[in-house]
Parts: structure tokens; sequence; C-alpha cells
């Protein structure tokens, strides 16, 4: 007797195979959205990398236009005319509802810009926060010409200083520092 | 495909077996046109430059789509303009030229010569169409101003030229894998197996790029310079690689039941993933998902070194560390030996050192644990120098401490080394055996000389250690056949060399007989019975069968 035998088409997935290419598709879903979420918060850090670039810039041209009598920014001003001025005089300038840096957001928490005298990974809250830092002159002989040390409000202005801006990071990480004479 | 000399790897002759293909033998009498397209375009000549010619374009058209992702980055592109351009030239330059031979080589291929106009129909083909469009805009730009962008979205088009490599490949493995099941085809997609063809080894190829390219994105992103500037494309390229590492692992955890040892489909994969190689897959792409979810409870940033752990899937593509590991098991017990009298003398050093200096020096060497380290440079010969001893016992000490460890931080070095020396001599010696069974017929066949090929690509032998093995296994063989240099156990287990040995034995009683003085070998032999009366009489007519050809004559 002649029995035929069923032939099993191989060439069709089988539901294992549908299973499987529906996992590799959740997979590749949850890389993307993962991918996604990683890249929402590499721009808040360019960001605010941007904010420490936007300060650097004003800063520097600052720099130049201080020590000029036009100067708009009075607080801001430098040269004997502004003796005894600080950065509690300049800051608040900047910042405030009509200066040239008020529009300023923390990426990370939409909120006004945080200063703080330095990036700190174990308090989070820092992410997005500037530091600007005043560098000092080491003694002669030193290993390193220039010492970072915070800004206070009490730092006199009135002369030419060399400043470093710092953006902290996501993790509350430094940043790349950019120095400039203000 | 066929060699251009089919018996040139059939043959046992030393020598015979080349490694890697053989040089194309093609007549330098045909016509230029033909010559040209055997030894440049024909794939169907094994040893012409065929392949070499599609890999050089392939990492040409890889080259160029580098080049243009990082023309979108000022920071890169700004200072190096004019080499991008160059570039830009060269590759146009290159594929210009390919694109004009295969036009004219174009009545040599067998798809388009029969056709009325070769060339007009091999323009018409979707791969000339491709080619001229990689090269065209370019030329375009001369006569038409093009934006920029719409010239860079147009060179992309560039990336279609590897069509021309990977649609061969894939009809060559939907032919290899006609019949077979979905997981078979995925199987035979990542697992080496006689299915996979070219595509598997495209496959391969593309998970290596991929893996160098993530490794040098974590080692320049820990470049601030460079990380300040492209931490977004690092994170894109970071997705990118963890998509196509997470795709490749799924799918060898898919199919892995297809592999002999792991065909249970619960056990045998978590089996499978057990293994050393998907471990380090899994560890691959585990720091992209731990980082981005739990990034709020702790600080993962640690985990970013860990990417470079992808540099160990390169150990699936070679032997090396296979033969490592090998070698390790194999002299574990001494290197564990060593490494016990290693640490006896650390722990020695360290307390002696804490004894002689601590009162001297309590801030260097407070306590054992923090002499240890002191212990360990001193004995390893690196000598840092920031701890080093100052009262006169101390020194003492160190002089005979550096010179002992010299010698023992030297032995497990010596062992790894010399046992890697055996390991490679007991590799040539089975590759010895096995040439030694492929000429039992005298003949190497071409699967057989496929194989020598792969052991001998694995063993990084030359042509001439080929040459030398294949030497004496036909020695030995020769050997073999000469019965009576053979113990007689030995020849009795083989019924032909019995034969000849037989043979070999009657002609030596027929010479003795001729030799002898036959007369008194006789008397001699029934005197003192020393032979019987069969064993004479067989005697007997060995020697009629020599005389009875003479008296014939």
């Amino acid at each position: 007797m002649h029995t035929e035998i069923p032939i099993l088409d191989r060439h069709k997935p089988t539901f294992w195979d549908w299973l499987f290419l529906g996992f590799l598709a959740l997979v590749l879903l949850a890389v993307a959205g993962v991918g996604r979420m990683s890249y929402v918060e590499g721009q808040k850090n360019e960001a605010s990398k941007k904010n420490a670039l936007d300060w650097a810039t004003w800063l520097e041209q600052a720099g130049t236009n201080r020590f000029k009598d036009d100067f708009e920014l009075s607080g801001c001003a430098g040269g004997d005319a502004a003796s005894g001025q600080t950065w509690a005089d300049c800051l608040p300038l900047l910042i405030g509802f009509t200066g040239p840096l008020s529009d300023m957001r923390n990426p990370f928490t939409q909120q006004s810009l945080v200063f703080a005298a330095k990036c700190d990974p174990n308090n989070k809250s820092l992410a997005g926060a500037l530091v600007i830092e005043k560098l000092v002159p080491t003694p002669p002989g030193s290993a390193i010409p220039l010492y970072p040390m915070p800004l206070t409000d009490r730092d006199a202005t009135d002369q030419k200083m060399q400043l470093r801006v710092t953006a902290c990071d996501q993790g509350a990480y430094p940043g790349k520092a950019i120095e400039v004479m203000f | 495909m066929r060699p251009a000399n089919p018996d040139a790897r059939a043959n046992s002759g030393p020598g015979s077996i080349q490694i890697g293909e053989p040089p194309a033998d093609i007549p330098t009498s045909l016509p230029m046109r033909q010559w040209l397209y055997a030894w440049l375009v024909d794939p169907n000549i094994a040893g012409n430059l065929h392949k070499g010619v599609d890999r050089w374009i392939g990492i040409l058209i890889v080259a160029n789509l580098l080049a243009l992702l990082f023309e979108h980055l000022p920071a890169v592109y700004e200072p190096y303009k004019q080499w991008f351009h160059f570039f830009d030239v060269v590759s146009v330059g290159v594929f210009t030229v390919e694109y004009l031979l295969r036009l004219y080589l174009a009545p040599e291929d067998p798809e388009f010569k029969n056709a009325a106009s070769p060339r007009r129909r091999y323009m018409a083909s979707p791969f000339a169409v491709i080619d001229l469009l990689a090269v065209a805009p370019f030329y375009l730009q001369a006569f038409i101003p093009l934006d920029l962008r719409v010239l860079r979205f147009l060179r992309l088009l560039r990336i279609l030229k590897l069509f021309r490599v990977l649609i061969p490949a894939w009809q060559e493995f939907i032919l290899l894998n006609r019949d077979r099941s979905f997981r078979q085809k995925m199987h035979a997609l990542v697992f080496k197996s006689e299915f996979g063809g070219r595509l598997h080894d495209l496959f391969d190829a593309f998970i290596m790029v991929w893996v160098l390219i993530s490794v040098v994105a974590v080692i320049l992103e820990s470049v601030q310079g460079i990380s300040h500037v492209m931490s977004l494309e690092f994170i894109l390229l970071d997705t990118l690689a963890v998509g196509i590492f997470s795709l490749e692992y799924c799918i060898r955890m898919y199919s892995c039941v297809e592999e002999p040892g792991f065909k249970k489909a619960l056990s045998g994969r978590l089996k499978y993933a057990k293994s050393p190689s998907m471990l380090v897959d899994l560890f691959a792409v585990l720091p992209f998902f731990l980082e981005a979810f739990l990034h709020h409870l702790f600080d993962l940033r640690f985990l970013r070194v860990f990417r470079l752990i992808r540099l160990l899937k390169l150990t699936r593509y070679t032997d090396a560390t296979q033969t490592l590991t090998k070698v390790i098991a194999r002299e574990w017990p001494v290197l564990s030996a060593s490494a016990f009298v290693m640490l006896l003398l650390v722990v020695l050093t360290a307390s002696l050192g804490y004894l002689f200096e601590h009162d001297a020096q309590p801030d260097k060497f407070e306590n054992i644990p923090q002499s240890i380290y002191w212990a360990v440079i001193t004995l390893a010969s690196v000598g840092y120098g920031d701890i080093s001893p100052v009262t006169m016992m101390g020194r003492v000490m160190t002089i005979i401490l550096a010179l002992m460890g010299i010698g023992i931080f030297a032995i497990p070095a010596a062992l790894l080394s010399s046992a890697f020396t055996d390991q490679l001599r007991i590799e040539r010696e089975s590759l010895r055996n096995q040439l030694y069974e492929m000429l039992e017929d005298g003949v190497i066949s071409a699967d057989e000389s496929e194989l020598i090929n792969r052991e001998a690509k694995r063993l990084h032998l030359t042509q001439q250690d080929i040459d030398q093995l294949v030497e004496k296994a036909k020695r030995e063989r020769l050997l073999m056949e000469d019965v009576s240099a053979l113990p007689i156990h030995k020849i009795a287990t083989k019924a032909e060399h019995a034969v000849e040995h037989f043979k070999t034995l009657i002609s030596q009683i027929r010479q003795l007989g001729i030799m002898t003085d036959r007369q008194k070998f006789e008397e001699v032999a029934r005197q003192s019975d020393r032979l019987t009366a069969s064993e004479l009489a067989l005697w007997h007519q060995i020697q009629q069968n020599v005389e009875s050809p003479k008296s014939g004559a």
C-alpha cells in the first residue's frame, strides 16, 4: 500500500518563530526607547553646556567692555570708577529680570539657573548648576600656576580677573571648564 | 566556484597543498578584455583578484559612510576640511574607474554577453545604476549648483554599492538553506555551519566592525575634549551598537537549539546562556539598560567602562583564547602551586618589612596590609620607589627578596610560555596525524585540502611548514609500508602486510638454501633433531621450488 507522507512546509515561520520575531521587535523597541531616554538626557546636558558657554562668552566680551565708560551694567563695571564693587553687585544685574542672562533655565529642573561653589556627584540636585570660580595665581615655584577658588559675593570686580565657568552635568559631575578673562 | 586548475588541489606531492587559494592560472595569451575580466571581475575563478577588489571597494564604501558622518561634526570637519575633500575626490576616482571598467568588460560577462548591446544592457542593470548614482552627484555639482545637504544625502547612496556584495551572498544563503526551517536559517546566519555561506561571513564581519566602532567610541568618550563636542553622537552610536548586539544575542539564544549539545528548548538555551561567550555578549549590552533604569538610585557611571567588555566578543572569532584556556587548564596544578609560593613569599616579606621598618617609618609601614603593597612592588621588580626601606635589616632583606622575586615571579610566565609551545607542538602533531590518515589513499582531495588550509590558518603555519609536515607524513607512510621494519604484532594487524611479510620470509629461506651448504644443513638438522620432520619437509619443498626453475632452464 502506498502511503502519502505529508510534506511539512518548512518555509513558513511557525508560531514560535512569530513569537520570537515579536520578542525581537520588543527588544529593539526597548533599545530604541532607552536610547531616546539617553538622548533626551544628553540634550539636557548639551543645554547645560550651552548655558556655561553663553555665560563664558558674555563674561569674555564684558571683560573688554566693562572698563569703558559707556558700559551699561554699572554694577559689573571695572576700573577706578568702580572701586569697591563686588560680585554681589554684578550677579543680580546679570540674572535679574532685565539682565542679559536672565532667560536661562536649568535644563534638568526647568527652574532658574542655580550657582554652586562646586559640582558634587553626591548632591544630585546640582545637576545643571553653574560653577564660576576665580583663578588665583599660586606662589612662584608651585607645580600649577593657577588655583581655582569659589567666586564669592565679597570678591572685588574692579580689576581684571581670570574666571572659570563649568556646568554640572546630569550626574552633578563637572563638565568641561571654560576659562575667561573678565 | 571553479578553480583555474581543478587538479591543483587534488594531488599529494609536497607543496601541492596551497595555503589560501592557489593563484589563478589564467593564460596570458587571452585577449586583453577577456584577460582583465578573468582577473578582476569573474566570480567563478578561484584565486583571481575578484574577492580582493570587492573587499577593498567594500572598505572604501564604509570609510565613505564614516567620512559623511564626521562631516556633520564641525569640530571634526572644519580643521580637516581639505582632507575630507581629498578623500572624497579619491573615492569618486576609484568608483568611477570601477564603473568604467565594468562597462568596458560587460561584453565578457555571461549575464550581458548575449544581449544585442551588452554595454547598454549593463548600464540598465540595477547594480550599474547604483554605481552611477554613487558618483554622479560629484560630477553633477560641477555643472549644477547643488545644496550641500542635498549633495551629502546623494553621497549616502554610495552605501547602496554594498548590495553588490550583499545580494549574491543572500542568494547563495537562500540556495543553501532551501527546505530548511526559519530557526535553522537563523542558526546558519549566526553560527558557523555548512549552510552559512558568505552571508554568515558578512554577518561576522559586520559584528566585528561594530565591536571595534563601539570600543573606539568608549575610549574616545573618555577624552573630555572629544566627548564635550560629540556627546549626543556617542549616545546614538551606543544605542545603535546595543541594538545590533541585542539582536545578535536574541538570534543566538533562539537558534542555539540547532547546535549539538544544546538541543533542549529550555535547558539547552539555559546551558548556552551560561557559556562564557554568551555571558560576554550579555555584559556587553547590560550597562546600557542598567544605567538608563537605575541611574536615579545609584551612580552607575563606572558601568560605562564595562562597555569595553565588548572587545571580548572578538574572542568568538579567534582560537587564541581557546588555546590560552587549554594551556591554563593543563598547567593549572603547577600554576596554582606557583601562586601559593608567591602568596607565601608576599605575606612573609610584608611581615618582615613591617617588623624591620615600622619603627623607622611608621607612616609608610603602618601595618602588614600596607606592607603587602611594598612587598608585591619589590618582588615583582617594579620598584615605584614611593615606599623603600631605610634600616640596615630592611635593606638586606630587600636585596634577598628582590633576587628571589625575580625567580619566583618568573615561574608562571615561563610555565605559560613553555605550555604554549607544547600546545602548538601537540596541535601540529595532530595535523601531521591527520595528514598521515589523508595520505592513506595517496591522494589529498579538495575537501581534505580545505581542512588542512583551515588548520594551517588557525595554527599560523607557513607554506614551508605545511610542506615539511606533508613530507614527514609521507615518509612515515612509506616506512609503514616497509613491513620488514615493523614488529610482528604490527604486521599481523593487516592481512596485506602479513602476506607481504610471509613472501619476504619465504624468499629469505630460499636465499638461505642458495647460500648455505645444503648437505651440511640437512645433516645437522637430522642429527640433533633440530628440525621436525614437517619442518624439514617444508625446507625441501621451498628449496625444490628454487631448483625446479633451474632444472627447467
